[in-house]
């Protein structure tokens, strides 16, 4: 039988999935690699949240500030992802738990069935 | 779980909200966040509070008390025993000095101030004086007391209840039952007389019937003078047959009825059970919702006066049932000390009591006296299943104990063991008693493991396992320094009643009585009287 505390591990992901989004950009051969283009993705969405004069204002201080400004305009964005990564664990974990403890369940009673005889 | 994540979503959302009204400023759209967030919250905390559907019962406050429902994990804090629980009645069980005769005052204490128009019974088996004391200086003096010894005692009559309700009853006090054909005859004697008596409508006492069957005379009397009265020819004609038997023969069988019956028609205890105009009504005070403390410390005599007085709750549950149809309230009968006192009859009688909301707490000290009321122990499970509430207090005997503990049942509870080397875990899990036999014994005074229904609206129940200590009963009022003081408002040869006892009972009056009564015949100028039987 397991419960939550076996799937704990699933939680890190909630952290885990913000590293990509911390990792610097690099230009490689032309290319813009690392976190900066997840991160403008991110703002890319969250831009879209915002009422039009408050997205250009929103967007100007995302793409003129330095990297610290560039980090704290995509929290929310971040946040949102973490939401929806919250509920996926919620579902997976439910899944995997419901699915797991009645194979053991299922197991067990078969043992005790097989002894009885 | 869910309402955990319900909780963090919340949290997440709130901290959203912050950067959002930030960037937004104050549009409509920067209320989406906050308002989600704080359904979140409200939801979260809804579903992860433990929320107690039964916490809001009203009944009798303990304040000393903690669950136990999982002993392992027992929830200390103060109690309230649900009403409509103590409603259905409770059984207590408790060696000497456990505190049982405490605990029903301190319950008395909670009704009469949780409902103090609707009144009580308390039957104290004991008989002492500390108890009276305490019960009225927590409870106050009771509108009535009636007393098995004592002289000073209000007064009842036995024999008023309906015709089948005393057969029953003096069939159960008063037959002779170790051998089979006398109480077969003694069983007739009552059967042929008492609906006679009763058949004539006024007030009839015990020693009316004991002259009805001792004294031809009177047995003749009472015949002709119901066929006067036009009263049902059955029962005239039962009467008249069974007095058509020998007399000597007659009264040779019922001979151990007799017996059995004089200690109540002329000892000391007569005047008090007899009475054609008693000062205690018990269908009266019931149905005024009066409190009535019967004294009836054990003893042969009180063991069948409290028979027959039982018998009469028993009727009144009846009515109760049969005729009081709307705005039954409750009126508790309180047991104490009464595991001697338990007979064959007690077990239907009492499942009418609790159906009439008369309900019934019992305080007696072992199984073995339940046991013994039925053979095949039918009323302890039956006492058992109809109760609301079971209290033990402290147990001497260790089959009490035993048997009690086993009424609390097992719960679940887990050993988790594993290897050091492989770190393998294996859990055990296995049904352990929720209350130990031993720790019966170890109680303090007052001290109990108890067992109670709570209900919350919606039908809903479950049962509470509690360790508790009763209060102990109040100082309300001032203590009295002697037994209660009850004037005879009345005697009995001055009241309406059938008088055969103060009529026939001197046989030199009752002979010149027939005298007069024939002079008066014989004087008589009527001659259609000559074929008259003469009747006094």
């Amino acid at each position: 039988m397991i419960n939550w505390w076996n799937l704990r591990g699933l939680f890190l992901l909630l952290f885990l999935a913000w590293l990509p989004f911390m990792l610097p950009t690099l230009n490689i051969k032309g290319v813009w690699v690392g976190g900066g283009v997840l991160r403008e993705w991110v703002a890319g969405y969250f831009l879209l949240l915002l009422p039009y004069p408050q997205s250009l204002e929103y967007k100007s201080y995302f793409m003129g500030g330095d990297a610290f400004s560039e980090y704290v305009a995509v929290i929310p964005g971040l946040l949102i992802i973490t939401l929806v990564i919250l509920w996926v664990i919620y579902i997976a974990g439910t899944l995997t738990i419901m699915i797991q403890n009645w194979i053991t369940k299922t197991n067990q009673n078969s043992l005790r069935k097989s002894l009885k005889r | 779980m869910f309402s955990w994540f319900l909780l963090v979503s919340g949290v997440i959302t709130s901290i959203f909200s912050v950067f959002y009204v930030y960037w937004a400023g104050y549009v409509w759209s920067s209320l989406v966040a906050p308002l989600l967030s704080l359904s979140l919250f409200v939801f979260g905390f809804y579903g992860v509070r433990k929320v107690d559907i039964f916490a809001g019962v009203k009944g009798w406050d303990i304040e000393e008390a903690a669950e136990i429902t999982e002993p392992e994990k027992p929830v200390i804090k103060p109690i309230s025993l649900d009403i409509n629980s103590l409603d259905l009645g409770m059984l207590v069980v408790g060696g000497p000095g456990a505190g049982k005769s405490m605990m029903a005052i301190a319950l008395q204490e909670f009704f009469q101030f949780f409902r103090p128009e609707n009144g009580m019974t308390y039957f104290e088996g004991k008989g002492d004086f500390d108890i009276y004391r305490d019960r009225v200086s927590a409870v106050g003096e009771p509108d009535y007391f009636f007393s098995s010894e004592l002289e000073s005692s209000d007064t009842i009559n036995v024999m008023d209840a309906p015709a089948e309700t005393i057969i029953d009853m003096f069939s159960r006090v008063f037959v002779d039952s170790t051998n089979g054909y006398y109480e077969a005859s003694q069983k007739k004697a009552i059967r042929a007389t008492v609906p006679l008596l009763k058949a004539f409508g006024i007030p009839v006492i015990l020693p009316d019937l004991w002259m009805m069957l001792t004294n031809s005379q009177a047995s003749r009397d009472m015949i002709r003078k119901a066929k006067e009265a036009g009263i049902d020819p059955d029962v005239v004609s039962t009467a008249e047959q069974y007095f058509k038997e020998d007399e000597e023969d007659r009264l040779n069988k019922i001979d151990g009825l007799l017996n059995k019956m004089h200690p109540f028609v002329s000892g000391p205890i007569s005047a008090r059970i007899n009475s054609y105009s008693p000062s205690l009504d018990i269908t009266k005070a019931v149905a005024e919702g009066k409190n009535i403390y019967f004294h009836l410390p054990l003893s042969d005599t009180a063991l069948s006066v409290a028979t027959m007085i039982t018998e009469k709750y028993g009727v009144i549950a009846r009515n109760r049932q049969l005729y009081e149809l709307n705005g039954r309230v409750s009126h508790p009968l309180l047991f104490d000390d009464w595991g001697k006192f338990f007979y064959s009859n007690f077990g239907p009688i009492t499942a009418r009591c609790r159906s009439a909301k008369m309900p019934i707490n019992f305080f007696f000290q072992s199984r073995g006296q339940t046991d013994a009321v039925e053979l095949g122990r039918v009323f302890t499970t039956e006492i058992l299943d109809n109760i609301g509430a079971i209290w033990a207090m402290r147990i001497n005997g260790w089959d009490t104990a035993v048997w009690l503990a086993e009424q609390f049942g097992t719960y679940e509870t887990s050993d988790v063991s594993f290897r050091a080397e492989t770190g393998d875990q294996q859990i055990n899990v296995r049904e352990q008693n929720r209350v130990r036999a031993d720790s019966l014994r170890d109680l303090d005074a007052g001290g109990a493991y108890g067992m109670i229904f709570a209900t919350a609206e919606g039908g809903r129940m479950t049962n509470r396992r509690y360790k508790l200590r009763f209060p102990m009963p109040g100082r309300n009022h001032s203590a009295p320094i002697n037994w209660p003081v009850i004037e005879i408002r009345s005697h009995n040869d001055d009241v309406h009643g059938l008088h055969l006892w103060r009529d026939y009972r001197d046989e030199d009056a009752v002979r010149q009585r027939s005298r007069e009564a024939v002079a008066e015949i014989l004087n008589s100028s009527d001659s259609d009287n000559d074929q008259d039987e003469v009747v006094l």
